[in-house]
């Protein structure tokens, strides 16, 4: 069977448009918009060049038609949950600028993604890797280690800020007059950062350039590695050795066409959400309806005889019950199947976001195929309907509507805490925190309970759902978003699946064919 | 059951609710509020909180209360002894929540409320707090909420030290005033309307208002709405970790009648002077008199969906209060 699922109109879109697009994005309960005026110039029968109408950004070639198959539907997927959706113009508030680029550690994600970009944009494309970190990672533990193996095992005695840092910029300025709760002066942190930021930055660097060596990404002139160093404390470490760290893939050569790209996602998106033929606006055609189209499997050929059916060199058995499949994987329970499931763009695009967004640890995914797993738990977060309704979709396609959600809760993260603590005294009660730190299941059921109908007004597919709703959970950081889990025996279905949709078609022995730690 | 006048409850206030006057929208809402609790009684869906309120909002329709609140609380609140925040069947609302048998300051107080107002109060319930006082000296029962005091919600310590100040304040249970209060004299000043308000109330309650940390005079400003006030600025929403301003330029303080109240009693108590009380509550009162209704809720950035409700039988409650003063 083809792999083509449809096609992106690139030209007949920009000049139906007349080469304005136009678009909306809600991200972290932000609605904002994009708008960029593109001119296009034949190349030949099959080609566009497409540049900024201001002149501005990079020229780019493209075919006037892209196919889509099932790895680019899945890289969507990916980029809709780890992809940059624009920096907001501060003279222009709702407005966004869209940069490509793409924020993801796992290697083999990583890989997927470059080999999809180079796909896309086939002509000179240039990466940068970018490893940002808290530069308090390197004040304790592994961080303080490896610099002082940099220094040959003895760190130097600590300098004044008036000898590391003459002269203070206006972001030194404001630093020094935060308040933090950590031991150590602020004074004290700046110097350490501006005395050894060279010496840290190095160490990222040649750390990132020996994880993307793994992949077979080798720096050269188009593929640079660089080290991003924030203040101490300032990017999210909460004590000295803490770590939050952060991996960007920069895209090169790309100039001004951001907007364009955040149009073919959405539009691919939405298509996918609302099972429409064509997207909103005409620029992405599936072959047919989205879910009737795509590669069918049958589910116990595929987990009895294909290599991405075997986890940890075994297999499931199966057996009919009143008609229906049902599975089993040694040491776990009994779980009732569809006989067989298309890979359509929904399940393609699931599988992509699931492995962006999904709460399971990505490196589980790929070495289960060579060892033993654990912690395969089916989680998500996300604060958009849209990307619930399509992963609880892609579920429900394999699995039957009550095996695929176990409960939800909302977790909040401390920047609304105060709203929180205004909703219990509307109830004539405090908030109750749960755990040590606080980020265990809040103990005020009026505050959880006043939120359930939040959650589900904000993700509506949770309706059937309402009665599996648990808590709010308190969280570090983020907006207020909805979370769902389902019984972690599903896992062992459903992410070999996933893992399959992604690289089925370029890892044929997914034992050995991945690269895990 | 006579009920003369009314204590004031923690959370709202100046309250003496058989002598307010509601406006034909409120009585309406309040009504309708009790009906629905009628029912929630009857399937013993029961909670602290709500016979607290349920007890006000027929002081406010009848004079006097008419349900035996204290005998719910007996039948379906109280466990060897103890008062609980929620029945049972209140706690299977949320889905597999195995926490709801939970011990708390305000449970506590809310039955101590209650039984004051009915004359007669346990004596136990005082004992019960001073087993809650933690060795920080602040009341809290670790076993419901074990979080340490750097990530505990301020208002909720604030709040829980003034409800259980006021037990053992009445008990005649507090030895050692100075080292009873250090803890919330020690607190730096916080952003909050409520964790000042609740601080300033345990200082009052034990005559040491004087012990009371400055500065409230900046707060209130920065937490006012329009009309009244809000708990807390969001311009002021700080990171706890990261000491740095939060994104917050899409999110909204919004009038809240419970803060009002309390942010006029910090006022009226920290010295603020009575013209410029006079003229918040005036704008207030001008507003509610137009819409008694209009108690807007929070808001997630540019999300439509409501953060909780805006009307609940607390704000009611303190919005009829506000047009009464």
């Amino acid at each position: 069977m083809s792999n083509e699922f449809g096609c992106i109109k690139i030209e007949e879109f920009l000049k139906r448009i007349k080469g304005k697009v136009i678009g909306q994005i809600l991200t972290d309960a932000k609605v904002r918009t994009f708008e960029a005026e593109y001119k296009i110039e034949n190349v030949d029968k099959n080609k566009i060049k497409i540049s900024r109408m201001s002149g501005s950004g990079d020229q780019v070639v493209l075919p006037k038609i892209i196919p889509i198959d099932r790895e680019m539907i899945a890289f969507f997927g990916l980029y809709s949950g780890d992809g940059a959706k624009g920096s907001e113009d501060s003279d222009n508030p709702g407005r966004v600028s869209v940069s490509i680029s793409f924020s993801q550690r796992e290697p083999n994600l990583i890989r997927f993604a470059v080999n999809q970009f180079n796909r896309l944009f086939p002509d000179h494309l240039r990466f940068t890797f970018s490893l940002g970190e808290d530069s308090a990672y390197f004040m304790a533990g592994d961080g303080l280690e490896q610099m002082k193996n940099h220094y040959g095992g003895k760190i130097p005695s600590q300098k004044s800020l008036s000898e590391v840092r003459p002269n203070l910029d206006e972001a030194d300025k404001r630093y020094l007059s935060e308040h933090r709760d950590v031991s150590g002066t602020n004074e004290e942190h700046l110097s350490f950062y501006y005395q050894h930021k060279a010496v840290m930055q190095k160490i990222l660097t040649d750390q990132k350039a020996r994880e993307i060596e793994k992949i077979g990404i080798k720096p050269s002139k188009s593929i640079k590695v660089t080290a991003s160093l924030r203040r101490p404390f300032k990017k999210g470490a909460r004590a000295p050795g803490g770590s939050s760290r952060a991996d960007e893939l920069h895209l090169g050569g790309l100039n001004g066409l951001g907007e364009l790209f955040l149009k073919i996602l959405y539009e691919m998106e939405n298509s996918i959400y609302s099972d429409s033929k064509n997207s909103p606006q005409g620029l992405i055609e599936w072959n047919d309806i989205p879910s009737k189209t795509g590669e069918r499997i049958k589910i116990q050929e595929f987990f009895s005889k294909d290599s991405y059916g075997e986890i940890s060199s075994e297999r499931p058995t199966f057996k009919t019950e009143s008609g229906k499949l049902v599975g089993l994987w040694p040491r776990s329970s009994e779980q009732t199947l569809a006989d067989s499931l298309i890979i359509n763009p929904l399940f393609a695009y699931a599988a992509g976001l699931y492995m962006a967004e999904g709460a399971t640890p990505k490196s589980t995914m790929f070495s289960m195929f060579a060892r033993r797993p654990t912690g395969l738990s089916v989680e998500f977060t996300s604060s958009e309907d849209g990307s619930i309704s399509i992963i609880l979709r892609a579920l429900n396609s394999l699995f039957p509507k009550d095996s695929v959600m176990h409960a939800w809760k909302i977790k909040v993260g401390s920047q609304y805490f105060a709203e929180l603590v205004s909703i219990g005294l509307k109830h004539g009660v405090p908030m109750l925190r749960g755990g040590e730190s606080g980020d265990g299941k809040l103990r005020t059921m009026e505050i959880s309970l006043a939120l359930k109908s939040w959650g589900l007004q904000v993700c509506p597919s949770l309706e059937p759902f309402a009665d599996l709703y648990s808590h709010v959970e308190p969280t570090g950081a983020g907006v207020a978003r909805v979370h769902f889990w389902a019984s972690s025996s599903l896992g062992k279905w459903i992410f070999p699946l996933f893992v399959y949709v992604l690289f089925g078609n370029e890892v044929s022995k997914p034992n050995g064919g991945f690269v895990i730690d | 059951m006579v009920v003369l006048s009314l204590i004031e409850h923690a959370i709202l206030p100046g309250i003496s609710c058989t002598k307010i006057n509601l406006c034909k929208e409120h009585k309406e809402w309040i009504k309708d509020w009790l009906d629905t609790l009628d029912t929630e009684i009857g399937n013993d869906i029961i909670s602290s909180s709500n016979c607290v309120a349920g007890f006000l909002a027929e002081c406010l329709v009848n004079g006097s209360p008419k349900t035996d609140w204290l005998g719910l609380m007996k039948d379906q609140l109280e466990e060897d002894g103890v008062p609980l925040s929620y029945s049972e069947e209140f706690g299977k609302r949320l889905y597999k929540f195995n926490h709801w048998k939970q011990v708390t300051v305000h449970a506590i107080y809310g039955r101590w409320w209650i039984e004051t107002n009915l004359g007669n109060p346990n004596p136990q319930w005082a004992k019960i707090i001073d087993g809650l006082i933690q060795p920080n000296g602040w009341i809290y029962n670790p076993e419901v909420s074990p979080t340490n005091i750097r990530t505990r919600m301020q208002s909720e310590l604030f709040m829980s030290f003034s409800m259980g100040c006021e037990i053992l304040s009445d008990a005649k249970m507090i030895r050692d005033e100075s080292k009873f209060v250090s803890p919330i004299i020690s607190k730096p000043l916080t952003n909050y309307v409520s964790s000042e308000y609740f601080r300033c109330r345990a200082l009052k309650t034990l005559g040491m208002k004087n012990q009371m940390v400055v500065g409230v005079e900046k707060i209130l400003p920065k937490c006012k709405t329009a009309p009244g006030f809000a708990d807390f600025s969001v311009a002021d929403k700080i990171d706890d970790y990261m000491g740095v301003a939060k994104r917050s330029s899409r999110d909204l303080a919004i009038f809240s009648p419970v803060s009002t109240v309390q942010a006029l009693r910090l006022a009226e108590d920290c010295g603020i002077d009575t013209s410029t009380i006079g003229h918040w509550l005036e704008e207030t009162k001008s507003h509610l008199e137009k819409n008694p209704l209009e108690i807007p809720s929070l808001r997630m950035r540019d999300l439509d969906a409501a953060f909780g409700e805006g009307r609940t039988i607390y704000e009611i409650i303190a919005a009829a209060h506000l047009m009464e003063l």
